[in-house]
């Protein structure tokens, strides 16, 4: 074999490998805020007590008794909104379609919220070196 | 060079054993906001085992490297130990199967990068097989594969160097 001297800059398959890194670092970046950001349960509570749980994933409409008087939470197109309530500055409605985690919808008449929340087990449970 | 001196062979290898312990040791002492986030300098250890002798030469010194290393971090046969060996090993062989396809296609640095961005990849799989949901772990991929590449550009840089400074010594880099 004969020898040469060591190499110096960056061949054209090293191009190639960064490249690729990068790429597979933006891709996986994509993917990870795209999981982060779609909750798949929609949880709503009633003076702090969870009353209705429901899947974001099939399409639903409830009926929720609140404090005052009656909501109407609905479910489409993994999103979720309370699309009728019985209270005076409507600001439940008017909050509109929400599907990421972490959202809430409130009704401070009808001391509702609907949380919005991921399915999996949140938080690192152990790391190493 | 490599196979005509079985001596200079042995030598050099437990060379690079030591200095790969050393790093390990070093790196393993450095403070880092997330425990996962490392340089990896002790690959250049492996880097250079591979590219001055042989891939055997290069699972020598990962095996001596993390055992010893291990032993005197205190994390023997810890999820830790585990984690290292196999990035380690799985990441020696990548790099020497990616130097065999094409002796002088890359250079020390694209090695380099290869092997790390496979040592996190590998430890990756490890914790979301053994450890923990693969989802909640999803999240660090992007920053995983991100540091895995700022790391390998480093051991690369400094491999070249050292290879270069070597040289006089004897010490020749087949088909590079």
């Amino acid at each position: 074999m004969r020898r040469h001297p060591v190499r110096h800059g960056l061949t054209r398959a090293d191009a190639i490998v960064i490249a690729a890194v990068c790429l597979a670092i933006v891709a996986s970046a994509g993917a990870a805020s795209m999981i982060a950001s779609t909750g798949s349960l929609a949880v709503v509570e009633v003076d702090g007590i969870s009353v209705l749980t429901v899947r974001l994933d099939t399409d639903a409409q409830a009926p929720v008794r609140g404090a005052k008087g009656e909501l109407t939470v609905e479910v489409r197109e993994g999103r979720v909104a309370v699309v009728r309530a019985d209270c005076p500055n409507q600001v439940c409605v008017r909050t509109g379609w929400r599907s990421h985690e972490g959202d809430a919808i409130v009704c401070v008449p009808n001391k509702t919220i609907v949380r919005i929340q991921g399915q999996r087990s949140k938080g690192i449970h152990g790391i190493t070196g | 060079m490599a196979a005509r001196s079985t001596t200079r062979r042995i030598t050099t290898l437990g060379l690079l054993a030591a200095v790969g312990v050393s790093l390990f040791v070093l790196e393993a002492l450095i403070p880092l906001p997330v425990p996962f986030l490392k340089i990896g300098l002790a690959n250049i250890s492996t880097l250079l085992a591979l590219l001055l002798f042989d891939m055997p030469a290069a699972f020598v010194v990962v095996a001596l490297r993390v055992v010893i290393g291990s032993l005197l971090t205190g994390t023997l046969f810890s999820p830790a130990f585990v984690m290292a060996i196999g990035g380690g090993l799985a990441s020696a062989a990548v790099m020497g199967l990616a130097r065999n396809a094409g002796r002088t296609a890359f250079s020390p640095i694209g090695l380099s990068v290869i092997g790390s961005e496979t040592h996190v990849i590998v430890q990756f799989l490890l914790v979301s097989a053994v450890f923990v949901e693969s989802l909640a772990l999803s999240f660090l991929l992007p920053l995983l594969l991100g540091s895995a590449l700022a790391g390998g550009l480093v051991v690369g840089w400094f491999s070249t160097r050292i290879l270069r400074a070597i040289e006089p010594l004897g010490y020749s880099v087949e088909g590079q």
